[in-house]
């Protein structure tokens, strides 16, 4: 007898020494035994063979359901991560600057030039900010006009509007405000004064670099204020050959400087400058010196630059490439003498693009939006405004295009026109929108309302 | 925290300040749709933990029909104003977890009922309602809570995304090792 153990042996010893003792039967015929046996084994191998074969194709079954619900799960997963992927992309390549346009505007209220955002998806525009100041000296004070300039953050969020009133002397500065689009937050204003030509300076684009606005503060200095701290550090360059001016550069991040050479009267040094230490890198030597009537395009790495020059000489583009001209060409005006607003590189790199005002005859201009290619195939132009009244050709820089991120429409206002000493039919002032990705370059126009009194005029 | 939240969603998402949803004037960290998404998001991976539907039939044809109709909306063929850039955000958000949940399920026992998946698109719809209705009309602690919800959205989609990469990359090590050995023959 085994040894009696605990747990499941023991209790397996017990049913084993309980288990009825088999019945008592007669003695079977051999042969029968023997016969049924026989058909007994038979039967039962082919019945084991069976369930043996119906489990082994049930589990094969099995196998093969859970293999298609694995692929089919996989797939799935596979279209949720690539629908999540393409969302994503497309989420964030909506630039909001490519929905909303600012552009200069009238309060009609206070006839005080103000910025307004123009939503392209609703069609719509809202009066955003409106700074009123008065002519002083006058018995019935009057709204000083003033020029204001517009840009947005990095952030998208916030817009940074600067102003500056043209009468103003040399050390009235320019104001800047940093105000949300929407939502609540504080709307900061700052004032940095002695600044020359202060509203001369706010002709060309914003140097925006990260949170930091750059202002030509004089001939060689410059002035960087801290959007967000309002820090403000000025700069004078004295080892700079000649007078400074800035551009912003299209990433956003840093600044490009544009240096004349005065003493040899016919060089322009091209480079960046750095936003933090205001150390200055060159990238290139131009021969040309940049008159006040030449439009410059510029790339993103600075290794390209479009001069773009018109007036009273035939009008022309020269390109430099790494320090070399790499192509010029005339500019085909039709006759008539043009002079260019400002100029910007098509994403492409392989044309440019300006707003031009045109002379129309003696009596008359034309304002629109011109693509020069960097070969010899024809120009393409947009008139915009036909047969205004006769300006100044510094007019011209009153009226500059805006191309959005993805290269596909230009923005161009015609706002200060109207503020001109010969102002344009109020049917002229609007906001134009060309779809340059449209073959026939298709205008939109949105009208800018005039109010009754508007500010004096702008000189 | 908003800005945190706002700095670290730029890079998914556009934040149009146009398209943005400012309870209480505080502008939220992404834009309507994307709101949708995340809360949606998150909401679906509650749901799918808690209530456990069965992943088949009809439930996936109805997600799929979320997904797709991410396309009318997303490509702006439709017209539409906030509430139904936000619906169209929390479909997607759903339909995107349920199949990113799917490779997972399979690891969990499965408990299901007619009464969880009712469940479910009750609270779908919910979800629908209320998100639009408190992003326009709440305070500033409906900002808060709706920003909240939008980084457990964030996360969950992260790590339903990591899980998925994780197993394909199983799967395809596996895969790999059962392939024939190349040895060619002395």
């Amino acid at each position: 007898m085994p040894p009696c153990t605990a747990g499941k042996d023991a209790r397996r010893y017990m049913v084993t020494a309980t288990r009825p003792a088999p019945a008592k039967v007669g003695r079977p015929n051999p042969l029968a035994l023997s016969a049924g046996t026989a058909i007994l084994s038979v039967l039962a191998g082919s019945a084991v063979e069976n369930a043996s074969k119906i489990r082994a194709r049930a589990s094969e079954y099995k196998e093969r359901l859970i293999m298609n619900n694995t692929k089919r799960n996989a797939a799935l997963a596979l279209v949720g991560l690539l629908a999540l992927s393409i969302y994503i992309l497309a989420c964030t390549s909506f630039s909001p600057d490519d929905t909303k346009v600012l552009y200069p505007s009238f309060d009609v209220a206070t006839g005080a030039t103000g910025i307004a955002g123009y939503d392209c998806e609703a069609r719509t525009s809202e009066m955003m900010f409106v700074p009123v100041g008065y002519e002083t000296g006058e018995t019935n004070a009057e709204v000083a006009p003033s020029v204001l300039r517009a840009g947005w953050l990095a952030n998208g969020r916030d817009i940074v509007i600067t102003y500056a009133s043209p009468k103003d002397d040399e050390k009235a500065g320019v104001t800047v405000v940093v105000m949300p689009w929407g939502g609540r937050k504080p709307i900061r204003t700052f004032h940095v004064s002695a600044l020359k030509d202060a509203g001369e300076a706010l002709v060309t684009p914003l140097c925006i670099a990260g949170d930091q606005l750059f202002l030509h503060a004089s001939g060689k200095g410059i002035a960087r204020l801290d959007l967000r701290s309002g820090a403000l550090a000025t700069k004078e360059f004295e080892d700079a050959k000649g007078d400074l001016s800035f551009y912003p550069a299209p990433d956003g991040a840093s600044v490009f400087y544009f240096e004349a050479d005065n003493p040899s009267g016919g060089q322009t040094t091209i480079g960046r400058l750095n936003p933090k230490d205001f150390s200055r890198t060159p990238l290139m030597v131009v021969s040309n010196s940049l008159s006040q009537g030449t439009a410059v395009a510029y790339d993103m790495d600075g290794k390209v630059l479009a001069l773009l020059a018109g007036g009273d000489d035939k009008a022309a583009l020269q390109v430099w490439r790494d320090g070399k001209v790499a192509f010029s060409r005339d500019v085909d005006t039709h006759g008539k003498k043009t002079v260019f607003g400002n100029a910007i590189l098509v994403p492409s790199g392989k044309a440019v693009r300006a707003s031009f005002q045109q002379a129309s005859g003696t009596n008359a201009v034309s304002y629109g939006l011109m693509e020069i290619p960097f070969s010899e195939a024809p120009t393409r132009e947009v008139t915009l405004i036909k047969d205004a009244p006769p300006q100044d050709e510094a007019s011209v820089s009153y009226f500059q295009a805006g191309v959005s991120h993805d290269g596909k429409t230009a923005a161009l206002a015609s706002t200060y026109l109207a503020l001109m000493e010969k102002p344009i039919s109020p049917a002229d002032c609007a906001l134009f929108f060309v779809g340059l990705s449209d073959p026939n370059w298709k205008v939109t126009k949105v009208p800018i309302p005039m109010p009754a009194k508007l500010a004096p005029v702008l000189k | 925290m908003l800005d945190v939240l706002s700095h670290m969603f730029a890079a998914v998402c556009g934040q149009n300040p146009g398209h943005t949803w400012a309870p209480g004037g505080l502008v939220l960290p992404c834009c309507q749709r994307c709101t949708g998404l995340y809360v949606g998001a998150g909401m679906a991976a509650l749901l799918h933990v808690w209530l456990r539907p069965k992943l088949t039939g009809r439930f996936l044809e109805i997600h799929g029909a979320f997904l797709l109709a991410m396309a009318p909306f997303g490509l702006h063929w439709v017209a539409q104003g906030p509430a139904l850039r936000t619906a169209s955000g929390v479909l997607f958000g759903f339909a995107v977890v349920t199949f990113l949940w799917l490779p997972l399920s399979s690891r969990f026992t499965l408990h299901v009922s007619r009464a969880s998946m009712r469940s479910y698109f009750l609270l779908v719809g919910v979800t629908l309602v209320l998100l639009p209705m408190a992003a326009s009309v709440g305070g500033t602690f409906a900002a808060y809570a709706l920003s909240g919800l939008i980084a457990w959205g964030g996360l969950a989609l992260l790590a339903l995304v990591a899980a998925n990469v994780i197993l394909g990359l199983r799967g395809v090590v596996c895969w790999l090792r059962r392939l024939p050995s190349s040895r060619v023959p002395a």
